[in-house]
């Protein structure tokens, strides 16, 4: 048998774990409790981190964030974290939209934002993040009037530790 | 049984595989000249999104680039130094694989940097770092040589693919959006994808009803017609317009290009070949014109 022979059942193998973790939904979920540390591995190398559901099954809000940065002295700044560049613009919207939808990790996602802003304003002390979704009405309610806008869905408060 | 074997070592050339190299390098390079400016906010520790947060939920044994800052800085090596070292090292490789210089290391390493900053930059990506990991994986095993190496690598791409477009067509299938049309309108009023105002649609929704259930169509269907011989052209254009129309109409360039590209790779190899011809005969016409109007000594020489 030549080598090339012997490759057919390794290549086979691979796409055979690669429609495993398609099929099982493993490839969108990495609970650590589903999958073996050796497995992961495989999956994070091989590029099976994510699925191919793009868009589907349903196309979701387009999400958007901001901070609220108080001093000392009760003046507010206001900061987004758009991008001037849309290539990096999609990146964070895709972090903002995760940190929506993580589970139990909201807060915390939410907390990092905080953090970033306030690392970028030594004087704020207090940072409210204010999360926003893009809600688009069917076209039948847009043909009758109703326009998308942006609402509300989470805020928090965070003040910076005192050293 | 011959014919399974044939179907996946038959001698074959590495052309695609060659194309499939060129195409990840270009989106990968035009990529990361884009983000360059903004590694420290997408990836830094101090950036939207702090490394601690990201490694709590790593149960992978793949170092990250926060796991090879904390090793650097334990040398006194600044973190964003060596973020943007990483992310170096990553141009680098890309630049050797576009120019085909120790391709198959250059692979290697453009994946390891890769991994590095997805474990670290995982909730900022999006479908283009699936594609372009996946690319970078294969293009580590992948011969660029001919032989049945070769044929077995096209095989595992195209099969690839296949997956690919059944996972995403089957997905959109079982989602009433994609039935009615809502999915593409609400897709297409997003800020983010909105590259032109598309609120006239609203008034034409059995044409955007239409639409989405052809992309559903196309892609549940294009992973069977595309090994039918007649049918692979016209199924690979229809897939290729429907990514040049997701990078024109919603903005997502370098996504649109690599699936292109993964599909021409795939399938598009009259195309390729084609193209290949007309490019060579266009070189080699401009180059003839040019000595013609500029001949050098040895063109002096045979005239004489």
């Amino acid at each position: 048998m030549n080598r090339s022979r012997l490759v057919v059942p390794i290549a086979i193998l691979h796409l055979t774990v690669v429609a495993t973790f398609l099929w099982d939904g493993a490839a969108s979920d990495s609970d650590p409790a589903r999958t073996s540390p050796v497995m992961e591995s495989y999956r994070v190398i091989s590029g099976l981190f994510r699925d191919y559901k793009f868009f589907a099954p349903s196309v979701a809000n387009d999400v958007r964030a901001g901070v609220l940065i108080e001093d000392g002295e009760g003046r507010t700044s206001f900061q987004t974290f758009a991008a001037d560049s849309h290539e990096a613009d999609l990146r964070v919207n895709c972090i903002i939209s995760a940190a929506m939808k993580h589970k139990g990790g909201k807060d915390m996602l939410v907390r990092s934002l905080a953090t970033a802003a306030l690392a970028t304003d030594p004087s704020g002390i207090r940072a409210t993040v204010v999360t926003e979704a893009y809600d688009v009405p069917t076209m039948a309610d847009f043909a009758r009037g109703v326009d998308p806008k942006w609402k509300l869905i989470y805020t928090g408060k965070f003040e910076r530790k005192q050293p | 049984m011959k014919a399974f074997w044939d179907f996946w070592t038959a001698e074959a050339d590495a052309r695609p595989i060659l194309f499939l190299r060129f195409a990840t390098a270009v989106v990968g390079l035009v990529q990361l000249a884009l983000l360059w400016p903004y590694l420290l906010h997408l990836y830094g520790n101090h950036g939207l999104v702090q490394w601690a947060i990201i490694e709590e939920g790593n149960a992978s044994f793949v170092p990250t680039i926060g796991k090879v800052a904390l090793a650097g800085a334990a040398l006194g090596i600044p973190t964003a130094t060596t973020l943007h070292t990483v992310f170096a090292v990553y141009g680098a490789a890309l630049v050797a694989l576009l120019i085909r210089r120790h391709s198959r290391a250059a692979a290697i390493v453009a994946l390891v940097a890769h991994t590095l900053t997805v474990g670290s930059g995982f909730l900022s990506m999006y479908g283009v770092d699936t594609m372009l990991h996946v690319s970078l994986f294969y293009l580590c095993w992948f011969p660029t040589r001919p032989g049945a190496g070769a044929r077995i690598a096209h095989r595992v791409l195209q099969l690839h693919v296949v997956l690919l477009y059944l996972d995403t067509g089957l997905a959109k299938a079982s989602g009433a959006q994609w039935w009615n049309g809502e999915a593409l309108w609400r897709a297409m009023m997003q800020p983010k994808f909105a590259m032109f105002d598309y609120a006239w649609l609203a008034d034409f929704p059995h044409i955007v009803q239409a639409a989405g259930i052809a992309v559903v169509i196309l892609e549940i269907a294009y992973p069977l017609v595309v090994w039918w011989r007649p049918a692979r052209l016209p199924a690979l254009a229809a897939i290729v317009a429907l990514h040049a129309g997701i990078g024109i109409l919603m903005g997502l360039w370098l996504f649109s290009a690599m699936m292109i590209a993964l599909n021409l790779c795939a399938f598009g190899r009259p195309l390729l070949d084609a193209v290949a011809t007309e490019l060579d005969r266009l070189g080699r016409s401009v180059t003839h014109s040019i000595r013609r109007h500029y001949p050098t000594s040895a063109d002096t020489v045979s005239d004489s």
